[in-house]
């Protein structure tokens, strides 16, 4: 330690905390030392639940086209929007399951209103579900319209005939699945199919009854770390379990539950759209301060499986729920941390920041 | 001047204020880059000069004369995807797209300085190049897992995902055909790891977003705002406008074709402002214009002049309701009294041996998409009109468009493009409409093309609430009551206003039974900008204010937070505060189950039952100045 | 018309970068990195200008080196390349520091220090460490900076390069002392063998413009125990950065302990008026974090001083 400090005084006396501002310790991330560090340490839980679909009576329905080419790829179609949520990847998973093919010959083709049929809005985390399960249905038709159309040329039972790794299986032989295509336009029947498939009829608010089709429930646990001199909150850990019904899209999953949690972090910690008197003040982007990589937290994902009768598969909406339970958590966790009970969005570390100088 | 473009050599007439995003998007159609902000925050726009990181949308482009670009572009080569392209689409890096190119770029400087970063360094390299789809883990393994291969030689490392947990038999299913029941349990694709069939265009630059599109002879809008929170427009003078050399129209609300309103749920929205018209909000728009380039375009709009009769503004819910507040719209300042009743609060209160009260607050936020709203609209030979757009509802944006028009909804189409996130910020009209009209009345195509300011002020917001909870209890923890009152800002236009708090108020006594639940809101218009869908639709408020409250009930208990959730979780059977029985999938107390078990995983030192979930040893003690000192 | 700037020049010697300034057709200006320069054009916080002089070329505006008992930093060199100089790490560390912090990795690529001064805003990172490290401008300007005439090439002109001391290029909040015509070189810094060290530190807020709440950077030179010299710069206290003269010299003479550093954290509390930025941070939490600050970059330097 150099020369050392005057005589008799540590310097950790004269200043506790090695590190306070950033710049000196460089840039780096808190370490994670078990009931160590250089702030206050605590976790917070948070539970909450979230409907799937737009309930409360709307009608709610989605149309999907599923088409077959003859050289065995195939095409789903729907109005419905992909934002980067993975609706795509769902679609093309439900139809490969459904026609057994490699999902790579399942192209989808989103959001033309000439060429593809009704999905409605991309809201109330219903795409999986009620598209999903019109692309499902849609699928099931067609495939029950090859398998009809090949029975009755084969002379052979509906269960004779067989859908898997892209083929058709019947005894005594096997069809690339693109060959179904003649024999459907032989008997005047389309490749395609489609399907207008309407979500559960719900009750308006106030007159009881279903008011959703489903609900997603999600837990999270935050660990914080606060800075007492500063008041600064810097997330470390984060621990999300959701019940999704059914994981269709598991690695899609992960990313929503990654970024629901980087949602609901800087909605507590970092977010603040300011209006003065009618007056935006947050009229730029560096006035408005997203959670970069920076921000992130370790984050554990733990996927629930309550299956939904009436969902694909089982599988419920997801797209919102992961990022409510997480700005509840991190407060919570101030709060045990420090004694300071937040209850104004975003968090102010100058509340506490005070909250430390009564000492 | 000469310079090397991905490998190519190009000798280009420099032009006057050109930034290297324009010309490499603009003049030479590398439209991989993208732009996020322009405002050099966002870090979309990234590039590399002379093998370093910078950022396009504030780089001159004259002064790469002499040196070398990479773009995203240039990334692939005749062998395939680069490794980090490849490990972005294995490890579920991409989701929108929108920033994987300033991402990947960002990443590849990062790999060409240090080949083996830590995940400290990963951070560092990254901090301004932002994601808002925010699957920041993925992407630290997708560089992590490239790294590995470019030092090792080895393949790329698959993702790892946590196994599920739970999974329960269904117990009733009359949706499923006879003989499917096991497939639900044994799938081939559903619930594997797939990765998304548009991940390569969007590593490669090639998935293509709105912006990022031209058309012949197609002309630039500029909109003009109001600026002001709450007048009367009393003058409107377009023509200095009009005499900007590249204008070719400049349209008010006396020459809308059709709808005057537009709107999601109440079409309450002016597509223009009129003389003599109400203004809202500082982004109601007043005029738009359409010319040449976008800067003749934008100089026109600032040259529109515009005179008020200002009004006192109302500028948040609680006052919208008092008597005496301005009037924003016909029917007054409240949008709706939404209302859920279950039970009979005052007994509820009645039995309760604790009763907490306390109210909350929450703020506006945005939803910050990293690509702002782009549309273009193109009149066909057979008069009918195309809209290009980024839109989560192609059809109703249809309808919305055809009724401003006054056309039948067939005679437009919309042809959904990329959406560079969404999150509910783009269900609303943003410039569909304005697009189409100036398309409409000069026969060309036009692109309506937000700069995030633009952005900013106009697309509804997640609503500011003030939500005060009272909560009674029993000493064991079971909850007997919660009434909770609301006061929702949903700004100057219904949008999704309704729908949200309506969200809000149903799920405002939390996951839980409760046998007497009373909740009342109020939506309330006011001169701040509209509020509408975004993600979480009310829940994220109501969430933070129930799940606060029952931390704090479970201190005056003595209880332990888990062991207060899962003593009132919803479970199979349990009635909602909407009186809807949950016959079946409610994960709820499993969640509770995973998350316990995993935090005392992590963190062992804490006690079962722990009050507080922090360690008990409780690190501080007062020390000099009332700083408290760490004991270890 | 509407274009940020008409014509942009890449003059390749300080001569021609000075004649370029003062014989455009139009409003001419420096451009180095232009990270804030090219924000401040489009959002129309300065006004349009003609001619950008492009000066990252400019063999004096890029160098970094040792000469003689100090270093020099040129104005155009990137925060990327100070950051990972040897030279200073070992001399300045403060600087390091403080560079590390500006905007993210792309914009350290290509913005300066010389930009970072130029700009003139009271709490610019790099220019509060400049200042605890004692650092002074040179600027340069041809022989009559008077003078707007349009030059004939044949004409040539001498350039002055003046010294001057890092404070006195600031007028006011966003207002640099430099004039059209002027350039700003570099900044020496004085180095020192041994018993010097310094250290830089910032507080920022969770939310809105990455602007500090408080920066603070400590230049310290210390025999054995004994203080011998401290610069204490602190932002934003006022209209243009602040050094924190009173504090200094509670200390200047005396070792480091808990007392006399309290008694400088008591000056510097006395001598620094901290406002309220709206949206950004109260007086108080200012004064509240100031002195602690002030201790962590103490000590630090204190320590780094061997």
């Amino acid at each position: 330690m150099g020369s050392g400090a005057a005589h008799n005084t540590q310097i950790s006396d004269i200043f506790p905390f090695p590190h306070l501002g950033e710049g000196i310790r460089g840039w780096g991330y808190p370490p994670r030392k078990e009931g160590g560090g250089e702030g206050i340490r605590a976790w917070g839980f948070a539970a909450a639940y979230k409907n799937t679909g737009l309930g409360g009576g709307a009608p709610d329905k989605s149309g999907a086209e599923v088409e077959l080419y003859p050289d065995g790829r195939m095409e789903v179609r729907t109005s419905a929007a992909e934002l980067g949520q993975g609706l795509v990847t769902v679609l093309r998973m439900i139809v490969a399951e459904e026609l057994q093919v490699p999902p790579e010959q399942v192209r989808v083709l989103v959001m033309d209103t000439d060429l593809t049929p009704d999905g409605g809005p991309t809201t109330a985390s219903r795409q999986t579900y009620v598209t999903g399960n019109a692309a499902r249905l849609a699928a099931q038709t067609l495939r029950e319209s090859i398998t009809a159309t090949l029975a009755e040329r084969f002379d052979l039972p509906p269960t004779g005939v067989h859908f898997s790794e892209g083929a058709i299986h019947l005894p005594g032989r096997t069809l690339p699945l693109g060959q179904a295509v003649e024999y459907l336009l032989a008997e005047g029947r389309e490749p395609r199919a489609s399907y207008e498939y309407w979500a559960p009829v719900t009750q308006p608010l106030g007159q009881g009854g279903d008011m959703h089709i489903a609900y997603s429930f999600g837990v999270q646990a935050a660990e914080v770390e606060v800075n007492p001199i500063t008041g600064q909150v810097t997330v470390l850990r984060v621990i999300s379990a959701n019940d999704v019904g059914r994981a269709v899209n598991p690695l899609g999953l992960q990313g929503q539950v990654e970024g629901g949690v980087m949602m609901g972090l800087g909605n507590a910690l970092t977010e603040h759209f300011i209006v003065e008197e009618g007056r935006v003040v947050t009229d730029r982007m560096a006035r408005y301060r997203i959670p970069s990589i920076t921000h992130m937290p370790e984050i554990i994902s733990i996927v629930v499986e309550h299956p939904t009768a009436g969902g694909p598969y089982g599988a419920k909406g997801v797209g919102e729920l992961v990022s409510i339970p997480t700005t509840p958590a991190i407060t919570n966790a101030i709060y045990n941390a420090t004694g300071v009970r937040v209850d104004r969005l975003p968090v102010d570390q100058e509340l506490i920041a005070h909250a430390f100088i009564k000492y | 001047m000469k310079l090397s473009i991905n490998h190519r050599p190009y000798d280009i007439e420099p032009v006057p204020g050109e930034t290297l995003a324009d010309l490499l998007r603009k003049r030479l159609n590398l439209t991989g880059t993208k732009i996020g902000c322009e405002e050099a925050e966002c870090g979309s726009c990234t590039v590399l000069v002379d093998d370093e990181a910078v950022l396009s949308c504030v780089y001159p482009a004259e002064r790469a004369a002499g040196k070398t670009v990479l773009t995203i572009e240039g990334l692939s080569s005749s062998e395939g995807l680069h490794p980090l392209q490849q490990a972005f689409i294995e490890h579920g890096a991409v989701q929108c797209g929108f920033c994987t190119p300033g991402l990947i770029m960002t990443a590849y400087a990062l790999l060409r300085r240090n080949p083996d970063p830590s995940e400290d360094d990963i951070r560092h390299a990254l901090k301004d190049t932002l994601c808002r789809c925010g699957g920041y883990p993925s992407i630290v393994r997708a560089i992590q897992s490239a790294a590995h291969h470019l030092r090792t030689g080895k393949p790329l490392q698959p993702p790892i995902l946590v196994k599920s947990h739970g999974r329960s038999p269904l117990s009733f299913d009359p949706y499923f055909l006879e003989g499917e029941r096991d497939k639900v349990g044994n799938c081939n694709v559903v619930g594997t790891l797939q990765p998304r069939p548009d991940a390569t265009a969007k590593v490669t630059g090639a998935a293509q977003f709105t912006d990022d599109l031209t058309f012949d002879g197609m002309l630039f809008a500029a909109v003009r705002r109001a600026s002001v929170p709450h007048a009367f427009l009393r003058q409107l003078d377009l023509e200095e406008a009009r005499r900007i050399p590249g204008v070719v129209a400049v349209l008010n609300a006396d020459d809308l074709p059709g709808a005057k309103n537009h709107g999601l749920m109440i079409p309450d929205w002016p597509v223009l402002v009129g003389v003599g018209e109400r203004v809202r909000y500082v982004g109601d728009a007043v005029a738009i214009v359409a010319a040449e380039t976008q800067e003749s375009a934008q100089q026109a709009a600032k040259r529109i002049e515009m005179e008020f009769d200002l009004q006192p503004v109302v500028s948040d819910p609680v006052q919208a309701r008092q008597p005496g507040a301005p009037q924003l719209h016909p029917d007054g300042n409240l949008l709706k009294h939404i209302k859920v009743r279950k039970g009979n609060v005052e007994q509820g209160f009645a039995e309760a041996e604790v009763i907490l009260e306390h109210t909350f607050h929450t703020a506006f936020t945005d939803h910050m998409f990293l690509e702002p709203e782009c549309s273009i609209a193109v009149p066909t030979s057979d008069g009918r009109m195309e809209i290009y757009v980024g839109s989560q509802i192609p059809y109703s944006d249809r309808a919305e468009v055809a009724a401003a028009l006054g056309w039948s909804e067939d005679r437009v189409r919309v042809i959904g493009q990329l959406v560079g996130g969404g999150f509910g910020g783009k269900e609303d009209i943003a410039g569909q409409i304005h697009a189409a009209l100036l398309a409409n009345a000069t026969g060309r195509a036009v692109k309506l093309s937000f700069d995030r300011r633009e952005s900013l002020l106009v697309h509804p917001k997640r609503h500011a609430t003030q939500i005060r909870v009272k909560i009674g209890a029993k000493r064991d923890g079971s909850l007997t009551a919660v009434e909770t009152e609301l006061y929702g800002d949903t700004g100057a236009y219904a949008s999704l206003g309704e729908k949200v708090l309506t969200r809000a108020t149903t799920h405002s006594a939390g996951p839980y039974e409760v046998a007497h639940v009373k909740a009342d809101c109020y939506a309330m218009y006011t001169n701040n900008p509209p509020a509408g869908a975004f993600r979480g639709f009310g829940v994220t408020q109501s969430a933070f204010a129930i799940e606060s409250m029952m931390d704090m009930l479970a201190e005056e208990l003595c209880l332990d937070p888990l062991t207060l959730r899962r003593k009132n979780a919803m479970r199979v059977g349990s009635v909602t505060n909407t009186g809807q029985v949950l016959h079946e999938s409610v994960g709820l107390v499993e969640c509770i189950d995973r998350v316990e078990e995993e935090i005392r995983r992590l963190s062992p030192l804490i006690p079962p039952n722990a009050a507080s979930l922090r360690p008990p040893f409780s690190p501080l003690k007062m020390g000099r100045k009332g700083v408290e000192k760490p004991e270890i | 018309m509407g274009f940020l700037w008409q014509q942009y020049i890449r003059p390749a010697s300080l001569v021609e970068a000075l004649q370029a300034l003062c014989s455009a057709s139009g409003p001419a200006c420096p451009i180095a990195g232009g990270t804030d320069l090219i924000l401040d054009l489009r959002q129309g916080r300065r006004l349009p200008v003609h001619t950008l002089v492009d000066v990252s070329g400019i063999p004096e505006l890029i160098a970094l080196e040792e000469r003689g008992a100090e270093i020099f930093i040129g104005a155009a060199v990137p925060h990327n390349r100070i950051i990972n100089s040897p030279l200073v790490y070992q001399y300045a560390r403060a600087l390091a520091e403080a560079c590390d912090l500006i905007g993210g990795p792309q914009v350290r690529n290509v913005a300066t220090l010389g930009g970072n001064v130029a700009h003139a805003l009271p709490a610019a990172d790099g220019a509060i460490a400049l200042l605890a490290l004692d650092a002074f401008a040179v600027v340069a300007s041809l022989d009559s900076i008077q003078s707007t005439q349009a030059l004939t090439t044949s004409q040539t002109r001498d350039v002055i390069m003046t010294r001057v001391p890092l404070l006195n290029l600031y007028l006011g909040p966003g207002k640099t002392a430099l004039k059209t015509g002027q350039l700003l070189v570099g900044f020496y810094l004085p180095l020192a063998a041994r018993g010097q060290g310094s250290a830089f530190t910032r507080v920022m807020r969770a939310q809105g413009v990455a602007l500090p709440v408080l920066n603070l950077a400590v230049g310290l030179s210390r025999e054995q125990t004994i203080i011998t010299d401290l610069r204490i710069a602190i932002g934003p206290a006022g209209p243009i950065p602040l050094r924190a003269h009173a504090a200094e010299a509670v200390l200047r003479g005396r070792p480091l302990t808990s007392e006399s550093m309290a008694e400088s954290e008591t000056a510097l509390l006395a001598e620094t008026h901290f406002r309220t930025s709206p949206q950004r941070a109260t007086a108080g939490y200012r004064q509240h974090l100031a002195g602690k600050l002030l201790a962590e970059a103490l000590y630090t330097a204190w320590e780094r001083a061997v």
